[in-house]
């Protein structure tokens, strides 16, 4: 049986950066593809030579028969399928540790300009925050939840990849196809030198074959159908965005507090939900959605601080937390923050110590301020 | 083949390599280790009780298979990726030795933070740069090597079908069939393609590094 581990690392990190559509097809790949490939279908393949029997004592003529039907074996083709499938991901997991890093370089700057400042003292300190937060904003990181947000490049790029990955599948499904039609025949008829005529081969195992080369047919249809899935519900929500935007055009004219609910629950359905619900959820259960969505994000930023500005009775478990992501909001330090807000600000521990690697280690221990 | 035991070494080396360098890692370990666990070696697994040969002759197919394939695909593959990743232990035994000098000094009384020290991620400058760029020049040397070899030994890329041997004992010149000969081109000309994907990205690499030194250069100057 192969060793998978290797591209079953890799994976194990894109699973952590993926939608819900996209871990599933992960979930996919990873139990009925490589699973059944490396236990139950390289064994069915593994005696496909020394079984295949040629109605012929001639030497040479089983080999070559053998080659002409078979150019590439069904279990290599499929390992490059998968192989070939799941490169896209790589490529955007790439992106998003590339992402991830530079963040934590900014945060490093950020530190430095602040220490310095606060070496020069205070006066200084609200003109430098200003321009910080406003290039913050356009980040993919979400501060808070150490979690990374689908938007801008980062979501061009998860969607290319899936367009990719389909790409990939519906081209290796007909490669199949041209190779091998759908089924494969129990008697192949060569004729090749040095056969001498046109001989009778005997495929080993036929039947079994054929119920594996369904399966994985059927399985490669299934992850064309999430990842089609998938791209369907990404667009789907940047159109829905799209028309919000023009009856809301500027953010600026952000709702208060009254308005917060129904804020967060549009800002819910815009998101494609990277599943970092298990980070983003404070201790008071409120819902912190991640945004792909510049405008709703800016809006909820907003919303969250006026609520954390009129409300500090809540604040126990999630005070840093709603701080942080406060702070990085452009309108918020626009009006130049409340007092309170500073000194918590420099309280909070700065991740940039964490290697890239935080982003792929277990979520929760983030949340834990 | 335990490369378990290579995924442990180069991933601590990862850590210092720059983006280049990480994913020529990455294509290394899933397009060429993986593709050569998983499925190249089983399309050599047979390669010579399927050699067959035209022949009664005992020890004519023997000699014949020796003849043609004096060193399989598999482990010449296997050599040429221990080789490659080699270099880079060159720069991880240079980061090693940095950090160990450096904790030399903080027992002798310099003040240096311990942690920081274990976590501080070592740019790639002055002597380690040297290390480093000298490790990628001998990764694309050996890649170029490797891929000659392949050439000279195997004429080409190509798997023939049949091969014509005449080698003592054989009686007279003999039809010997090759296994699986398609197959076998297939994954050569992958592995070929791969290693030339390598090449360009540790040429990438190196471009990267001399201008990036060269840019530093000019900003002092200036």
């Amino acid at each position: 049986m192969g060793d998978w581990s290797f591209l079953g690392e890799f994976l194990e990190e894109v699973h952590k950066h993926s939608t819900v559509v996209g871990k599933v097809w992960l979930t996919v790949l990873f139990i009925f593809r490589m699973l059944v490939l490396g236990t139950a279908a390289e064994s069915s393949w593994g005696d496909e030579q020394s079984d295949f029997m040629c109605d012929t004592q001639q030497p040479g003529c089983e080999n070559v028969c053998y080659d002409k039907a078979f150019p590439i074996s069904h279990v290599r083709f499929w390992v490059l399928q998968i192989i070939f499938v799941s490169t896209p991901s790589l490529v955007y997991m790439g992106h998003a540790m590339h992402t991830v890093r530079m963040e934590e370089k900014r945060k490093m700057k950020e530190a430095e300009i602040e220490a310095q400042e606060m070496k020069n003292g205070g006066d200084t300190y609200y003109q430098q925050k200003c321009p910080v937060a406003e290039k913050a904003e356009l980040s993919c990181w979400d501060e808070s939840g150490g979690k990374i947000i689908l938007r801008g490049s980062l979501l061009n790029t998860y969607v290319y990849s899936i367009l990719i990955r389909t790409a990939m599948e519906v081209a290796f499904i007909v490669g199949q196809y041209i190779l091998y039609g759908i089924f494969l025949e129990t008697l192949y008829i060569c004729q090749r030198a040095p056969c001498p005529h046109p001989v009778n081969c005997y495929v080993s195992r036929p039947t079994e074959k054929n119920v594996f080369i369904v399966f994985m047919l059927a399985v490669a249809v299934l992850s064309l159908f999430l990842s089609l899935a998938e791209l369907y519900h990404l667009g789907w929500k940047k159109a829905k965005e799209r028309c919000s935007r023009s009856y809301k055009p500027s953010p600026s004219t952000a709702p208060g507090r009254l308005e917060s609910a129904p804020q967060v629950e549009r800002a819910q359905m815009y998101t494609p939900p990277p599943d970092f619900n298990q980070c983003l959820s404070s201790p008071n259960g409120k819902f912190i959605s991640p945004f792909s969505n510049k405008m709703a994000s800016q809006q909820n930023t907003a919303n969250f601080a006026t609520e954390r500005v009129h409300g500090q009775e809540d604040a126990a478990g999630e005070g840093p937390f709603i701080k942080s992501s406060y702070v990085e909001s452009p309108e918020v330090a626009n009006e130049c923050a409340a007092p309170t807000f500073p000194e918590n600000y420099f309280n909070e521990k700065p991740r940039s110590s964490k290697p890239s690697r935080a982003s792929s280690k277990a979520r929760s221990d983030d949340l834990s301020v | 083949m335990d490369w378990g035991s290579l995924q442990a070494v180069l991933g601590g080396v990862n850590k210092h390599s720059t983006s280049i360098g990480k994913i020529w890692l990455t294509v290394l370990f899933i397009f060429r280790i993986m593709i050569l666990v998983v499925a190249a070696e089983r399309v050599w697994g047979d390669e010579q009780q399927d050699f067959v040969c035209n022949t009664l002759q005992p020890g004519c197919r023997n000699v014949c298979y020796d003849h043609f394939f004096p060193i399989s695909h598999i482990r010449l593959w296997a050599l040429q990726l221990i080789f490659v990743s080699t270099p880079a232990l060159l720069v991880a035994m240079h980061v090693a030795y940095t950090k160990h000098e450096k904790k030399r000094r903080f027992r002798n009384g310099e003040k240096i933070d311990i942690e920081e020290l274990k976590n501080e991620k070592i740019h790639i400058r002055g002597p380690l740069w040297w290390t480093y760029t000298s490790s990628i020049f001998f990764r694309i040397v050996f890649e170029a090597v490797f891929m000659y070899v392949f050439y000279y030994m195997y004429d080409g890329y190509q798997m023939p079908r049949l091969v014509k041997c005449d080698a003592w004992p054989c009686p007279n010149t003999v039809d010997c069939f090759v296994s699986r000969p398609t197959e076998k081109t297939t994954f050569t000309i992958f592995m070929l393609a791969v290693s030339g994907i390598c090449m360009m990205l540790n040429l990438a690499e190196l471009c990267y590094l001399v201008i990036k030194v060269c840019m530093k250069g000019s900003k002092k100057t200036t």
